[in-house]
C-alpha cells in the first residue's frame, strides 16, 4: 500500500482513540442492564467454588451381608449413583450458567471490538495499530493481575515439586539400603549353601541390577530436571518473542506487509507453545486403537491465557481417552504467554480446537 | 572293546567337546548355548565316566545277579543322545532285565530348569524313551521298561551354574 | 481512493483472522507416557485401629497397575474428609491429576469405607460411594475401591479383586515337596489348596474361577485333576500312559484341551468334559504342548518343537490347520491370549535368557516384558493390564510381575519356596 502523508499519520491515531473510546462508553451503557455482573476474568473460578461446596454426601445404606463363605465372598458395596447423577446434574446447570454469563461477557467484548473494528474503518490503516495498542494497554492491568497470581502458584508448584524431589531421594535411598540389607542376606545364605561360583554369579547379578537401578533413578532425576527446564524455557522464549511482536505492532510506522508476517509469526509461536504444554501435560493412555480421533474446544481468556473452557466438540468414542484429552488442557492451562501476544493473535486464541490424534499407536 | 578304559573315557570326553551339538537325536542346534554348556560338560563328563568306568567290566560279563549299582546317566543340553560314556551302564541294567524277566524298572527323565516346564516335560520323555529304545535293541522286553518324565520337576541340584544344570540332565532307573 | 483502499485491506484482514480463528486447530499426536499422578489420602479412621491400611491398598494397586503414579504421602496437602469441599486449586498445585480421599469407619461388625474420587483439574466429584465389608474382608472392600477408581478413569474393568494361583516347591531330588496356593493378587491371603511330595503343575482356572485344573504326580505318575475351590472335592480326569500335561479351558468351560503323550509323543488333544471325548489336534513326533484358548474359542495357541525349535503354533478349530505364530526369537514357548485376543503372552529366550514377552498378532511386534532371565509361565491379568510370572532372584524363584505396557514392576510376596507357575483367576463375581 502506498505511504501515508505525515499528517494524518499523527492525527489518526489520536481521532481513533478518542472515537474508540467513545464507542467502548457506549457499548458499555447500551450492554449493561443486560449482562448480570461486570465480567470479570475469573468468574469461573468463583463458579466453581460455589458448585463444590453445593454437595453433601448423604449415608448410604448398608448391606452387611457377611456369608458363610469367606473366602470366595466380595464385599457388598452400595454405591451412590443417585446421589452422583444429581450432583453431576446440578454441576452441569451451574456449569450451564457459567457458560451463559461466560458467553454474555465474550459477546460484549467482541461487540466492543466489532465496534471498533467499524471505527477502523473509516480511518487510515495505521489507526487499527493504535486500537490494538489501547486495547493492549486496557488489558494490561488485568493482565498484571492475572500474572501475580499465576506466579504464586507457579512458585507453590515448584515448591511442591522440590518437595517431591527430595522425598523422592530419601525414599529412593531407603529402597537403596533396603535391597542392600536384602543382598547381604541373600549372599549370605547363598554361600553356606551352594558353590562359590553361584555366590559370585548372584553377586554380578545384583551389582548389574544394582547399577541399572541406579542408571534409571539418575534418568528419571535428569529427565524431572529437564522437564522443568523446559517449561521455563518455553515461557522465557514465548515472552521473548511476544514482547517483540508486541513492540513492533505498537509502532505505528511499520509496512503493512511485515505487521501481518510478524502477526502470522506470533500465532504460530503461540501455536506450539499450546501444543508443546499440552503435549507434556497429557498422559496418554496405552494401547489405544489405531485412528483413535478426539476433538476438544477449548476457550480462553485471550488477554491472560487462562482457561474458561474445555469440551468435547468430537468424540472418539473412548470416553476415558476423551478425559485424558481434556485433562491434558486443564492440566497445561493457563498460556500465559497469550497476555503477551498481539492483540490480533490473542482474538485467534479466544476460541480453537485441538486434535488429539495419536501418531504412534498399533 | 578294543580300547583300554582310560582311553576310551579320554576319547568320549574329547568327542563331546568337539562335536558339541552334532549328535542330536531331537534334530535341534541350540547355537551359542549348546557350544557353551558343552563345554562344561567337558568337566563333568570326565569325571563321571571315569567313575562308571570301574564297573563296565563286569557289566559284560553276562548274567547280573543284583540291580546295578549305577542307576543314573546324564545328557548333554537339548540332547537326548545317548553318550558313549554311559552304554557300559545301560548294558548292565540290559543284562540284568534280561535275566530276571518279572524285574520291572521305570525310567525317570529329567531336565535342566531352563525353558518352560511342560515343554521341559516332553524333553525329559524323550531322554527316557531313548534309553528304552537302546535296552530294546539289546533285547529287553519292552513291558519291562516304563518311561516316566519329570521334565524339570525335581532338580538334582541348585542353583544356576552349566555344573548344576549338568547333574539335572538325567535318566534314572527307578527299579 | 486511498480511504477505499485502506477500507479493503483492513475487510480483507478481518476475514483472514475470522477465517483464521474459525480454522484454527492444534494438532496432539504425542503425549507424556508418564502415569496419571494421583493422591491418595490416609484414611483416617477417627483415631479408631484398623487392621488394615486401606490407603496403602488402594495406593499400591494402583501403582502396581503402571497406569498411575501415587503421591508420596508427604506431598499430601491437608487431607479432606469425605464430604468436605476440596480447594481444588490448592490441589492443583500437587499436579495431582486425581485425588481419592475417604474413611474407614467400624460398623462394629466390620468396616465402611467411604470414599470419593476428585478430577482436580476438572474441579469435580466423580465417585462418591461407599463399602461395607466384614473385618476379614477389608482388603477385599480396599481392592473394590481400588477398582472403582481404576475403572472410572481408565474405562477398564478393575482386576484388583482377582487371585493368583502357584506353586511352591522346596528341597531337591529325591527330597521335594510341593505345595499349590490360592493368593489375591497383590500376594496377601495365600491359601493351600494342595500339598504333595511329588510334583504338581500348570494350575488353570475354569472359566467362571470356582475350580483349578492342574497337573499331579502323585501316584508317580503324572494326572490331570479338577478341584473345586470352595469345597476341596476333586476328580482325577485323565491319567494316561505317558504325559498328562497342560490342562487349558475352553472358554465356555465345557472342554479342556491337553498334552498327552499316550500316542507316542506329546500331541493336543481337547476333552469334552461332559462326555470325556477326547479329539486329537496334532500328529507327528514333535512335543506338542501347552494349548491355550482364544478368548472367542474359535482357535488355540500351543508350543510345538516340530521345526526343531520350541516356538507357538495356531490351530484353527474351523480349519482344522496349524499356523506358526512366532518367528522372532528360536525360543518362544507357554503363550497365553491376552484377554482381548490381540496378542499372546509367552516366554521367549534372549540373548539375555528367557524372558517374558508380549507378541502384538497383527503386527507380529514383540516386545520384551522383564528384565530378568529365567522366567517362566507369564499369565496375564483377566483385564489385560498387567503380567505375572515365575523368576529368579538370589537363587530363588519369585513371582515377578509387571504392567502390560511395562511401565511398572513389582515383587508379588509369596511364603518361602520356590514359587512357579503362576496362574491369574478370571473376575470373579
Amino acid at each position: 500500500m502506498a505511504d501515508k502523508p505525515q499528517e494524518i499519520r499523527f492525527k489518526a491515531p489520536i481521532i481513533c482513540a478518542v472515537i474508540l473510546h467513545v464507542i467502548i462508553a457506549v457499548a458499555l451503557l447500551v450492554d449493561w442492564p443486560s449482562s448480570h455482573e461486570p465480567p470479570q476474568d475469573n468468574s469461573y473460578v468463583q463458579a466453581t467454588l460455589i458448585s463444590s461446596q453445593t454437595r453433601t454426601p448423604s449415608p448410604s445404606p448398608e448391606n452387611d451381608t457377611a456369608k458363610g463363605e469367606a473366602r470366595q465372598a466380595q464385599p457388598q458395596a452400595e454405591e451412590q449413583e443417585q446421589e452422583q447423577e444429581q450432583e453431576q446434574e446440578q454441576e452441569q446447570q451451574q456449569a450451564a450458567a457459567e457458560q451463559q454469563q461466560q458467553e454474555a461477557a465474550e459477546q460484549q467484548q467482541q461487540e466492543q471490538q466489532a465496534a471498533a473494528a467499524q471505527q477502523q474503518q473509516q480511518e487510515q490503516q495505521a489507526a487499527a495499530a493504535a486500537a490494538a495498542a489501547a486495547a493492549a494497554k486496557k488489558e494490561e492491568q488485568q493482565r498484571q493481575q492475572a500474572e501475580n497470581a499465576r506466579q504464586a502458584r507457579e512458585q507453590a508448584a515448584k515448591e511442591a515439586e522440590q518437595k517431591a524431589a527430595a522425598d523422592k531421594a530419601a525414599k529412593e535411598k531407603a529402597a537403596q539400603e533396603k535391597a542392600a540389607a536384602e543382598k547381604a542376606q541373600a549372599d549370605k545364605a547363598a554361600k553356606e549353601k551352594a558353590a562359590k561360583e553361584k555366590a559370585a554369579a548372584e553377586k554380578a547379578q545384583a551389582d548389574k541390577a544394582a547399577k541399572e537401578k541406579a542408571a534409571k533413578e539418575k534418568a528419571a532425576k535428569e529427565k524431572a530436571a529437564a522437564d522443568a527446564a523446559a517449561r521455563k524455557k518455553r515461557m522465557a522464549a514465548a515472552a521473548a518473542s511476544d514482547n517483540s511482536a508486541l513492540s513492533s505492532a505498537s509502532g505505528s510506522g511499520e509496512k503493512n506487509s511485515s505487521k501481518a508476517a510478524q502477526g502470522a509469526q506470533a500465532a504460530n509461536s503461540m501455536m506450539n507453545v499450546i501444543r508443546h504444554a499440552v503435549e507434556q501435560n497429557w498422559n496418554k493412555p496405552d494401547n489405544l486403537p489405531s485412528g483413535i480421533k478426539t476433538t476438544l474446544r477449548v476457550r480462553l481468556i485471550p488477554a491472560t491465557g487462562e482457561l474458561i473452557n474445555v469440551s468435547v466438540s468430537s468424540s472418539s468414542g473412548d470416553s476415558s481417552f476423551d478425559q485424558s484429552a481434556v485433562q491434558a488442557v486443564q492440566r497445561a492451562a493457563p498460556f500465559n504467554e497469550l497476555g503477551n501476544a498481539p492483540a490480533s493473535v490473542q482474538r485467534q486464541f479466544r476460541s480453537f480446537t485441538l486434535t488429539f490424534n495419536p501418531e504412534d499407536v498399533r | 572293546m578294543q580300547f583300554s578304559t582310560y582311553a576310551k573315557t579320554l576319547a568320549a570326553a574329547l568327542s563331546v567337546v568337539v562335536i558339541a551339538g552334532c549328535s542330536s537325536g531331537g534334530g535341534t542346534q541350540e547355537g551359542t548355548d549348546g557350544g557353551m554348556s558343552s563345554g562344561q560338560q567337558g568337566t563333568a563328563t570326565t569325571g563321571g565316566a571315569t567313575g562308571y568306568g570301574n564297573g563296565s567290566g563286569a557289566g559284560n560279563a553276562g548274567a547280573q545277579n543284583e540291580i546295578p549299582s549305577v542307576r543314573t546317566i546324564y545328557f548333554d543340553f537339548d540332547h537326548d543322545t545317548i553318550r558313549p560314556e554311559f552304554e557300559s551302564v545301560l548294558n548292565q541294567h540290559a543284562a540284568y532285565l534280561q535275566s530276571h524277566p518279572d524285574a520291572h524298572v521305570v525310567l525317570q527323565g529329567h531336565t535342566d530348569p531352563q525353558g518352560t516346564r511342560e515343554y521341559n516335560l516332553g524333553l525329559g520323555e524323550r531322554r527316557a524313551n531313548s534309553v528304552r529304545q537302546y535296552l530294546a535293541v539289546q533285547g529287553v522286553n519292552g513291558s519291562q521298561v516304563e518311561v516316566v518324565s519329570y521334565g524339570e520337576e525335581r532338580p538334582a541340584s541348585t542353583g544356576n551354574s552349566q555344573e548344576a544344570y549338568a547333574q539335572d540332565r538325567r535318566v534314572v532307573f527307578d527299579y | 481512493m486511498r480511504r477505499l483502499a485502506a477500507f479493503t485491506g483492513l475487510f480483507l484482514m478481518l476475514a483472514i483472522s475470522a477465517v483464521a480463528r474459525a480454522d484454527l486447530d492444534i494438532q496432539i499426536t504425542r503425549g507424556s507416557n508418564d502415569a496419571i499422578p494421583i493422591a491418595v489420602t490416609s484414611f483416617n479412621a477417627n483415631g479408631q485401629q484398623v487392621p488394615q491400611n486401606v490407603s496403602d491398598i488402594i495406593t499400591n494397586d494402583l501403582r502396581n497397575s503402571g497406569k498411575f503414579a501415587p503421591l508420596s504421602s508427604s506431598n499430601l496437602i491437608a487431607t479432606p474428609a469425605p464430604g468436605d469441599q476440596i480447594d481444588y486449586a490448592a490441589w492443583q498445585n500437587t499436579r495431582a491429576s486425581y485425588l481419592v480421599d475417604g474413611r474407614v469407619e467400624s460398623t462394629g461388625n466390620g468396616y465402611k469405607i467411604v470414599y470419593e474420587l476428585h478430577d482436580v483439574f476438572g474441579n469435580k466429584r466423580e465417585i462418591s460411594a461407599n463399602v461395607t465389608g466384614s473385618e476379614a474382608q477389608l482388603r477385599q472392600s480396599a481392592h473394590y475401591v481400588a477398582d472403582q477408581i481404576f475403572e472410572k478413569i481408565t474405562g477398564i474393568r478393575g482386576a484388583f479383586r482377582t487371585k493368583i494361583a502357584y506353586v511352591i516347591s522346596t528341597g531337591v531330588d529325591p527330597n521335594m515337596s510341593f505345595s499349590l496356593y490360592v493368593a489375591d493378587q497383590d500376594g496377601y491371603n495365600p491359601r493351600r489348596v494342595l500339598s504333595s511330595n511329588e510334583p504338581i503343575l500348570s494350575p488353570a482356572w475354569s472359566p467362571d474361577g470356582s475350580k483349578l485344573a492342574y497337573v499331579s504326580f502323585e501316584g508317580k505318575r503324572p494326572s490331570i485333576y479338577v478341584q473345586q475351590l470352595a469345597t476341596g472335592n476333586r476328580i482325577k480326569l485323565t491319567s494316561f500312559k505317558g504325559i498328562n500335561g497342560a490342562p487349558a479351558w475352553s472358554p465356555d468351560g465345557r472342554k479342556l484341551a491337553m498334552s498327552l503323550s499316550k500316542g507316542g509323543s506329546p500331541d493336543i488333544y481337547v476333552m469334552d468334559l461332559g462326555s470325556r471325548q477326547l479329539s486329537q489336534l496334532t500328529h507327528g513326533s514333535s512335543i506338542n504342548t501347552e494349548p491355550n484358548y482364544a478368548p472367542d474359542g474359535a482357535s488355540l495357541i500351543y508350543t510345538s518343537d516340530q521345526s526343531g525349535q520350541p516356538q507357538i503354533y495356531r490351530y484353527n478349530f474351523g480349519s482344522g490347520q496349524s499356523q506358526r505364530v512366532t518367528f522372532t526369537n528360536r525360543y518362544n514357548a507357554a503363550g497365553h491370549f491376552a484377554p482381548d485376543g490381540s496378542a499372546i503372552f509367552f516366554v521367549t529366550r534372549t540373548s539375555q535368557g528367557f524372558q517374558a514377552a508380549k507378541q502384538d498378532l497383527a503386527s507380529g511386534r514383540l516386545t520384551v516384558l522383564s528384565k530378568t532371565r529365567f522366567d517362566e509361565a507369564p499369565t496375564v491379568a483377566p483385564n489385560g493390564t498387567m503380567v505375572v510370572y515365575a523368576t529368579e532372584k538370589g537363587g530363588r524363584g519369585i513371582l515377578g510381575a509387571t504392567s502390560a505396557d511395562g511401565r511398572a514392576s513389582f515383587e508379588i510376596p509369596v511364603p518361602d519356596g520356590n514359587v512357579q507357575e503362576p496362574s491369574w483367576s478370571p473376575f470373579t463375581k
